[in-house]
């Protein structure tokens, strides 16, 4: 499982890869982390649940994004990992998605190395390979 | 013919002729320089544009035309109103981000506050990010007149002087917005953020004036070489990206319904006179309201910040506010359309506003990196070839990552502060991806769109002092 960061001339591209939907996740989660205050480690952790249902792999990595950048807006909690994840088909062929996110508070005092606007669709695609699944994913900063 | 392939049309226009799906052709304003630098990630977006059912004429990449998403940067392009289609990839995250040029009435010869005093204090008083708090926190009634009166509420509640909305494009309030249909999330991220810069590419900057090109407006405007001007670029924040959010999340499920296949699915679009086209318009324009309504309200805490340090020897009053990020009703060789301008500037000649008494066509203000200041230009007649836009910027040549490595934070400032160029900053990447180098020359911005006739020179300032978002 790893996540690396992508050429884009006006935003930031990170590229996902790992042999499970719910790697993808995690390494998403990871990613938002490092764009959002670097690689420095989290002390005080907090937790929340979300609940997310799209009609695709690559629709639920957008509304994944969105979601915390949401709850980073509003509550100014940054992500900074998974503690349990699950992504399953539902009845209606949707994927549902049930996370336990960790969480972290930021300060006004807290320098940010970037804020993120949203995610993008452009070029997001999951392939499938021999391995493992990738996914390139735009944000808009 | 160009290395890029494209066919040139004159010295300063080529075209990107029409292939496989393209409905119409495409075409990039760029001198020499700028064509040689093109990113050909803008073609590909300049490509799907074209591609776009209903596109009007051709698609358009500006001088300042980036690789960006859905539409490239600097990207515009008409659709007609009765059966055309309107695509929240064609106008951004950020609805009406746009740019504002403040004067203050003060030589800088005369500057009687240090240019580090001034510029520290805007910093600590205008609220820059996340988690920094807002001018104003609106009351659920007041977000609602927010939402439908942009800066005309804020100026009427005793923020905002006499020309301050007239001066602004659209009056400051886009008509036929409509905030029902913003939903509580929207509202939650942007009620926290009312009269808030943001980050990225946003600032604020302090100039002096250099070089006058156009007399008349100047004398008009009451503008002078040396004076100190000021610039706020920022946009709708929170609330326009969740309605952007949003609406993508809407209309990528009808397309996946409808099995539309898309080449970028960030171009996912619905017909303007649908139930879903009337009301992300309505939406569109109501988050446009917010951002004219977010910029009104740092103005009026930079005018109180001048009034304190310089009191009565300044006169900080609104020259003009440019949106760059929006779609809007227009008449365009007779016909009504609705024009997608993705970091790009409405420049229509015929529409003037009043300076000291003369009328002038509303003013297009171009900002190049923080190290080189800005140009302000008059839009010519020859801008109905662009569906009335003009560049919002320089444009970058380097991507974030490119410039992470390469620049560092300060150095940059450093070296900036050799230059008389003062910068504070908000987050730590705002200096080193935002350095000088990662953008066009605004000279060659110049070139182009006075060459190929699309506009004049107002006059040209040169920053002072500079803050990141």
């Amino acid at each position: 499982m790893s996540y690396e960061f992508f050429d884009h001339t006006a935003d930031i591209g990170v590229e996902l890869v790992s042999d499970t939907f719910e790697g993808l996740f995690k390494e998403f989660s990871l990613a938002l982390k490092e764009i959002f205050i670097g690689k420095k480690k989290i002390q005080t952790k907090l937790c929340r649940r979300i609940h997310l249902e799209s009609f695709s792999l690559e629709n639920l990595l957008f509304d994944f994004a969105s979601e915390l950048v949401y709850i980073a807006d509003t509550d100014h909690f940054l992500p900074c990992g998974v503690k349990t994840i699950s992504v399953i088909k539902n009845g209606n062929e949707d994927l549902l998605l049930q996370a336990e996110m960790e969480f972290f508070k930021i300060g006004p005092d807290d320098k940010l190395k970037h804020y993120i606007k949203g995610p993008t669709l452009e070029g997001l695609l999951l392939k499938k390979t021999r391995k493992n699944y990738r996914v390139r994913v735009l944000l808009d900063v | 013919m160009s290395d890029l392939g494209l066919k040139a049309i004159s010295e300063n226009l080529w075209e990107l002729e029409k292939k496989g799906d393209m409905k119409v052709p495409g075409r990039v304003y760029a001198n020499k320089s700028i064509l040689e630098n093109l990113d050909h990630n803008v073609l590909l977006q300049l490509e799907n544009v074209s591609s776009l059912p209903k596109i009007i004429l051709y698609s358009v990449a500006m001088p300042d035309a980036h690789w960006g998403y859905g539409f490239p940067i600097g990207g515009v392009a008409a659709f007609p109103m009765g059966d055309g289609i309107i695509s929240p990839g064609g106008i951004g995250f950020d609805i009406n981000c746009g740019i504002r040029l403040l004067k203050t009435g003060i030589p800088s010869k005369d500057m009687s506050v240090k240019i580090q005093n001034l510029t520290d204090t805007i910093f600590q008083n205008v609220p820059l990010g996340l988690g920094q708090g807002a001018i104003y926190r609106p009351d659920k009634s007041e977000i609602k007149k927010v939402l439908l009166r942009g800066a005309r509420f804020i100026a009427e509640s005793g923020m905002g002087e006499e020309n301050d909305v007239a001066r602004c494009e659209s009056g400051g309030c886009f008509q036929g917005a409509d905030p029902e249909e913003i939903s509580k999330r929207a509202v939650e991220r942007g009620s926290s953020q009312l009269g808030s810069l943001g980050a990225g590419n946003h600032f604020i900057e302090i100039d002096s004036i250099g070089e006058i090109h156009d007399q008349q407006f100047a004398s008009s405007a009451g503008l002078f070489p040396g004076e100190i001007v000021v610039l706020i670029h920022s946009g709708s924040r929170g609330l326009g990206h969740q309605i952007t959010t949003e609406w993508i999340q809407v209309l990528e499920k009808e397309r996946h319904k409808k099995n539309i296949f898309l080449k970028d699915r960030q171009l996912s679009y619905t017909e303007i006179n649908s139930e879903k086209g009337q009301r992300y318009l309505r939406a569109m324009r109501a988050a446009g309201n917010f951002a004219f309504a977010n910029r009104q309200l740092m103005t009026h805490r930079v005018r109180t910040i001048f009034k304190k340090l310089f009191k009565d020897s300044c006169n900080v009053e609104l020259v003009f506010d440019c949106s760059h990020n929006i779609a809007m009703e227009e008449v365009w060789r007779g016909r009504k359309v609705l024009v997608h301008r993705k970091g790009a500037t409405r420049a229509n000649p015929t529409c003037k506003i009043n300076y000291g008494g003369k009328l002038f066509p509303a003013p297009v203000i171009v900002p190049g990196s923080m190290g080189t200041g800005f140009t302000l230009f008059s839009p010519k007649e020859k801008c109905e070839d662009t569906f009335f836009s003009l560049p919002h910027g320089s444009g970058r040549l380097m991507s974030r990552k490119q410039a992470g490595k390469k620049f560092r934070e300060k150095e940059v400032k450093k070296e900036l502060m050799k230059k008389g160029i003062y910068v504070k900053n908000n987050t730590c990447e705002g200096v080193s991806e935002e350095a000088p180098d990662v953008y066009k020359g605004l000279e060659d911005i110049e070139e182009t769109v006075t060459k190929a006739g699309l506009a004049s020179k107002i006059l040209n300032a040169k920053p002072m002092g500079n803050i990141k978002g």
